[in-house]
């Protein structure tokens, strides 16, 4: 009664307004809504036929069957530092891993051993499996398809490694200028997987994205296969974090 | 393909679901930037030159990109966005591929799917490495079954159940027992269906024509015959107009190498052969359609249906699937349901068989908007009454059912009843099922007789169907010869799918106003109240709600133009069909992309389920057998998801199919 006449007062005041009626004992639907509310208005497709669910059968095997063989990527881990929109080209580059070991999830990604069942995950595809008829492509592209087109490289590697196996052995100025020769051959030719190398192959690729940055440090010596952390240590401040500290 | 953003993004999602990520990055750049070259694409995709030439090569054998290459200038690649569309298709051409041609033809078809362009003896090499395959792992299969089985066997003995222990080493002997064994082809049967689709047009030879863009053939065919034969230089727009017309049919003679494989099919088959073969199939198509997912049994259709008939491609020859062909059959399912929804089953049945016979005269639904720029009147496929009743004896179709009652009472009189003509199921094409002999003089006595009633039923029924706009009479030849204009039946089924679409969003009332505006044009609002017989509220608020999803569109005319002031403006009200279709194309590739996107997303999730049942050593065995229980309900979470998600893209494309393709 009396929280009645003292709203009638305050009310007296303003006139004209109509305030509702407060109630101090009203509790408040604290809640939160979810994250999909259920939509007002959804409708249901209809069942589907069976010759919907065939051609899903089928659209199924054919596509497992393109993902277990040698021309499909799997993608890479997503990067999570840039932005969901992909407006610009920028932006749409950005938006993929760049390099899979850096990538690996180090509460998952620590080997063990039944992941040698996992189906093998390709980078680039891998085009030696299939033949290919030559004459529908573009000649620029054959000695990629024959999986030549590294050859002449890598036999230079090979080459410069045995030499340099056999000889000195330290890395003399000598040495140094060589692989930089090397390193500037590989630079302008294009190389190539073939399966039984890929551990040379491993190399070259790496040869082909670090060099342009760094001063051409002797890879292939023997000697410095095992390299004492505090250079790796510097690469990795000039890349990202330096500006940082 | 139009170029919408949506497209694009729909397309590129379609390279990435089916040839993956790097694909799908060269791709999408070709397709926001144009033809490109090598050095280009490297600066613009960020990918390494050694990646980048692996994923042109992957995309040029699915046939997904052109390329061009001039003299002293680099290729250049342009994305195909047509091609990577049609990867959404691949169930749905399958499908039918083994409705026609059986499962074996279905293998087939996926090998060519999966290999992009092969050639034949590529083909039929890839099929022979996956049956052996497939063998090695059901032995597999078959040798944890039996270690299964035995594990089981001695837990129940050590656990002593006289009655289990009774049964179950009975069933797991006959498991046992059982071979494996994996029906295999053989090149024979294998050439015989390659050698069929390819007379059919499902699949085409292929020429290094199609691996340049229809529009650089066109330039360089049109630069060619301005140099020889008019001197380097045109004038004026008739001698363009008659370069043009040269250059077309030059492009219309390079579409048509469809000849050219023919004389490498050599038979060895008596000439009676050939009829035999015929009738075995349409025998093989009644009996797969009547069983449908008991088709299925591999073994029983190589065995069944396939021969061999000698016939053997060049083993060298190239082929690819023809997209456009295929197209053609998915139309002609859109038409068949129209005619049930507008006649009847029976009508639509026999609307289906008029179809199938004009089928191999046509090559693809829609003109080509380059090769066929200028067009000297096309003719449209006919079919008379009388080969159309003739192909209809060899199917199960009863012509006299659905043509009202009379009829029906006639046939029956006439000595014709239902089973004469082979109704209702596949008994009378079974070779082992013998008819009962009295039937049989009968039948052949009223022979005559009955193929005339046969013929009068197939013309009344094709009376509904021209009544009903779905054939055209050509002229009296043969007891009446049809065509089909498609593009209007096709108008007319846009029409009708768009106006569901608006009875689903706006109901009722709003459905009527559309139609109204689209039978009378512009219309006042007034005018509409008149007319839809509804009030001037309601109007307004459905106009208003119709307006804002962009169905309606609204026109001002001014009294006065001086000045332009609302209640001396008459407001017009209009529906554009038209802009309307493409719009609503357009939505459509939006919500596909969105399905696929979420598809990738829920693919994401459950990874740690689905990277288990990829491993390479449980590949052979059911998920049921290896999986917690915990797992298993995830798996099958997301197998139902992805089916749901898949086939609603499946509803969707056929929505496109008929804005777009049809």
């Amino acid at each position: 009664m009396s929280r009645g006449g003292r709203g009638k007062a305050g009310r007296a005041g303003l006139r004209g307004a109509d305030w509702p009626e407060y109630d101090p004992e009203g509790k408040v639907d604290g809640k939160p809504i979810g994250d999909y509310p259920p939509h007002p208005d959804l409708k249901r497709p209809c069942a589907f036929t069976d010759d919907e669910e065939r051609q899903f059968k089928y659209y199924k095997t054919l596509q497992t069957e393109v993902r277990r063989g040698p021309l499909y990527t799997q993608p890479t881990k997503p990067n999570l530092d840039t932005s969901i929109k992909t407006y610009s080209e920028d932006q749409f580059n950005k938006q993929y891993g760049t390099d899979r070991k850096a990538d690996m999830d180090p509460f998952e990604g620590v080997e063990t051993y039944s992941m040698r069942y996992q189906p093998p995950k390709n980078v680039i595809p891998k085009l030696s499996g299939r033949p290919f008829i030559m004459e529908f492509f573009p000649a620029e592209l054959w000695s990629t398809l024959e999986g030549k087109a590294g050859d002449k490289v890598r036999n230079g590697i090979n080459e410069a490694m045995q030499r340099k196996g056999t000889s000195s052995g330290w890395a003399g100025a000598n040495g140094k200028d060589r692989t930089q020769a090397l390193n500037d051959r590989l630079l302008e030719l294009d190389d190539d997987e073939d399966e039984e190398e890929k551990e040379k192959e491993g190399v070259v690729e790496d040869l082909d994205s670090d060099y342009s940055d760094d001063d051409g440090g002797d890879d292939y010596n023997a000697e410095q296969y095992f390299d004492n952390g505090d250079e790796e240590d510097d690469g990795d401040a000039d890349d990202g974090g330096g500006g940082d500290y | 393909m139009s170029g919408t953003k949506h497209a694009f993004e729909l397309c590129a999602h379609l390279v990435n679901e089916t040839y993956g990520e790097l694909a799908s990055r060269i791709f999408t750049i070709l397709l926001r930037r144009g033809r490109l070259p090598i050095s280009a694409l490297t600066k613009h995709t960020r990918i390494t030159s050694r990646a980048l030439r692996h994923g042109l090569a992957v995309l040029i054998q699915q046939n997904l990109i052109y390329h061009i290459s001039g003299k002293g200038e680099p290729t250049y690649y342009e994305a195909n966005p047509d091609a990577a569309y049609a990867l959404v298709r691949s169930g749905k051409i399958m499908n039918f591929i083994e409705d026609r041609y059986g499962s074996l033809a279905r293998e087939v078809v996926k090998i060519i799917l999966l290999l992009g362009h092969a050639r034949i003896s590529d083909v039929i090499a890839q099929y022979k490495s996956q049956k052996k395959e497939e063998a090695k792992l059901a032995k597999k299969a078959r040798e944890e079954e039996i270690r299964r089985l035995e594990e089981e066997r001695e837990e129940e003995e050590e656990s002593e159940h006289p009655q289990t222990n009774g049964t179950k080493p009975h069933t797991g002997t006959n498991g046992v027992g059982a071979h494996v064994s994996i029906p295999t082809a053989t090149d024979g049967q294998l050439n015989t269906i390659l050698a069929r689709l390819c007379e059919d047009g499902f699949i085409e030879k292929v020429v290094k024509g199609m691996f340049q863009s229809p529009a650089d053939i066109f330039n360089q065919l049109e630069k060619e015959t301005i140099r020889e034969q008019y001197q380097g230089q045109v004038k004026g727009g008739k001698q363009q107009e008659a370069v043009d017309k040269i250059v077309c049919a030059e492009m219309r003679k390079m579409r048509s190498h469809g000849p050219d494989w023919r004389p490498q099919v050599t038979r060895k088959r008596p000439a009676n052969g050939e009829h035999l073969n015929g009738n075995d199939r349409s025998g093989k198509r009644r009996r797969l359609s009547h069983n449908g997912f008991a088709a299925d049994d591999s073994a029983h259709n190589i065995d069944d249906n396939y021969e061999d008939d000698g016939g053997s491609l060049d083993p060298s020859l190239v082929v690819r699937i023809n997209h456009k062909k295929c197209q053609v059959v998915l139309r002609n399912v859109r038409l068949v349901e129209l005619a049930e929804l507008t006649i009847g089953k029976t009508t639509s049945l026999i609307y289906a068989v008029l179809l199938d016979k004009l089928e191999n005269q046509l090559n693809r639904c829609k003109k080509d908007p380059i090769v066929d720029k200028v067009d000297d009147d096309a003719i449209l496929p006919t079919i008379s009454t009388t080969i159309l009743s003739k192909a209809l004896e060899d199917t199960d179709i009863d012509a006299s059912d659905g043509i009202g009652k009379a009829r029906a009472v006639e046939a029956e009189a006439n000595g014709r009843n239902k089973n004469g003509h082979a109704s209702g199921d596949n008994e009378d094409d079974d070779p082992f099922d013998e008819e009962p002999v009295p039937a049989r003089p009968e039948k052949r006595r009223n022979l005559g007789s009955a193929r005339e009633n046969h013929i009068l039923y197939v013309g009344s029924h094709l009376d509904l169907l021209q009544k009903e706009g779905l054939i055209h009479l050509e002229s009296n030849d043969g007891q009446g010869t049809y065509s089909v204009h498609f593009e209007e039946i096709m108008k007319r089924i846009q029409e009708l799918e768009l106006f569901q679409i608006i009875e689903e969003n706006f109901g009722i009332e709003g459905h009527r106003l559309a139609r109204l505006l689209h039978k009378l044009g512009r219309l006042d609002e007034k005018a509409l109240e008149k007319r839809a017989l509804m009030q001037q509220k309601d109007v307004r608020t459905k106009l208003a709600a119709m307006q804002l999803a962009g169905f309606i569109e609204i026109q001002e005319v001014p009294k006065d133009l001086a000045n332009r002031v609302n209640n001396r403006t008459i407001f017009l009200c209009f529906i554009d069909i038209e802009r309307l279709s493409d719009v609503l194309l357009d939505k459509i590739y939006q919500s596909m992309s969105r399905l696929l996107q979420r598809l990738v997303l829920e693919r994401r999730t459950y990874t740690s389920v689905l990277e288990v049942t990829e491993r390479s050593d449980l590949r052979h065995a059911a998920p049921e057998h290896y999986l917690e229980p915990k797992q298993l309900e995830q798996l099958k979470k997301y197998q139902r998801k992805e089916e749901l998600l898949m086939e609603q893209i499946g509803r969707l494309d056929s929505l496109v199919g008929i804005f777009r393709d049809f």
